[in-house]
């Protein structure tokens, strides 16, 4: 089964300008690849992901399709963070799909399953798979 | 004949002095000689010869090889000048470098000046260095070094690249080749990388 959750709530416009950051990255021309390794940090607007390794997939036209980011994935926008395995980082559909023991904190409560699906441009997401939630009695209240 | 008139006698005084004045004229032609000056005749550049022949320098020199792993290397340069003392180096200016791979794609590099270093055939490039290839990418920094034997570029500081993944900075960069018939570059970025990657256009903004 799966939940519905907010995540950043704002709106993420899909064409701002993406940043990545690492300790290195090597771009090999024969098959097309370019990987960044060493402490990445992947940056647009409010979204910040990092992981130990992203693996950049080229589109026909030369530009960047999908980052696919490998090991400690943290991905924090706005109020929420979701940490897992891996996270596959689409830039045209300005998507996000975590996989591998997600565990997404929203304020004191927190939400695990197995695949997180975040929707940058409308601030959505959606956890599937063994979906469980820690409810922290403490902010019932509000 | 007697010339008992004016015009007759006027005549026969032209007679004798026009051919007169004729033979004068036609020995202007070769007793009045001028003045041949034998410098102006020949022109010839201004260069010092001596300087030319003891500074052994070469002009437009080429070099072209092919690596290990197959990739043609053709280096050409305006001039190389070897060292007076050491004839193992030479200084060169304004080089370009064509590094042709299997797969068909291909790199320029070009720089200001460049200084070869035969036995080891390492050649150091410095006073700006641009790398083109042929699949858009553009990368400028410094100073690098090349070695002529098999395909290993390393920059000495800080490099700055363009291309389809967007525009990026990094403290060092080190291209080597791949071997295999569709061999061609790796380009590792380290020492801290920042790529910043507008996804409106594909990065031909140029």
């Amino acid at each position: 089964q799966g939940a519905q959750v907010a995540f950043g709530g704002l709106k993420q416009d899909a064409s701002l300008p993406v940043e990545v950051t690492a300790d290195s990255l090597e771009v090999n021309q024969a098959d097309g690849s370019a990987v960044f390794t060493g402490n990445v940090l992947i940056g647009q607007g409010e979204m910040r992901l990092s992981a130990d390794k992203v693996r950049v997939e080229y589109n026909t036209s030369g530009g960047i399709d999908k980052m696919h980011a490998m090991g400690k994935v943290l991905l924090v926008s706005g109020g929420e963070a979701a940490e897992a395995n891996e996270a596959v980082y689409t830039i045209e559909t300005a998507s996000i799909v975590m996989t591998g023991s997600v565990i997404l904190t929203q304020g004191d409560n927190a939400l695990s399953g197995q695949t997180l699906t975040v929707d940058l441009a409308s601030g959505t997401g959606r956890m599937e798979g063994r979906v469980s939630t820690v409810f922290n009695p403490s902010s019932a209240k509000e | 004949m007697v010339a008992d008139n004016a015009y007759s006698r006027f005549v026969a005084i032209l007679r004798i002095v026009l051919p007169l004045v004729a033979i004068g004229l036609l020995s202007t032609l070769f007793l009045f000689s001028r003045k041949v000056d034998p410098e102006r005749a020949i022109p010839f550049a201004e260069v010092d010869v001596e300087a030319i022949l003891r500074e052994e320098r070469v002009n437009q020199p080429t070099y072209t090889s092919v690596t290990q792993k197959g990739t043609a290397v053709s280096v050409s340069a305006k001039s190389v000048l070897t060292d007076v003392g050491n004839a193992d180096n030479a200084n060169a200016d304004e080089i370009v470098a064509r590094l042709d791979f299997p797969s068909g794609t291909r790199a320029l590099i070009s720089s200001a000046k460049g200084n070869l270093d035969s036995p080891s055939s390492i050649l150091n490039l410095e006073g700006g260095v641009v790398i083109l290839t042929s699949d858009g990418l553009r990368i400028e920094t410094a100073a690098l070094t090349t070695s002529l034997v098999n395909t290993d570029i390393r920059t000495q500081g800080t490099v700055t690249a363009e291309g389809s993944l967007g525009t990026l900075t990094a403290g060092q960069m080190h291209l080597t080749e791949t071997g295999g018939e569709n061999g061609s570059y790796v380009a590792v970025f380290n020492k801290g990388v920042k790529l910043v990657y507008r996804p409106g256009d594909t990065g031909d903004e140029r």
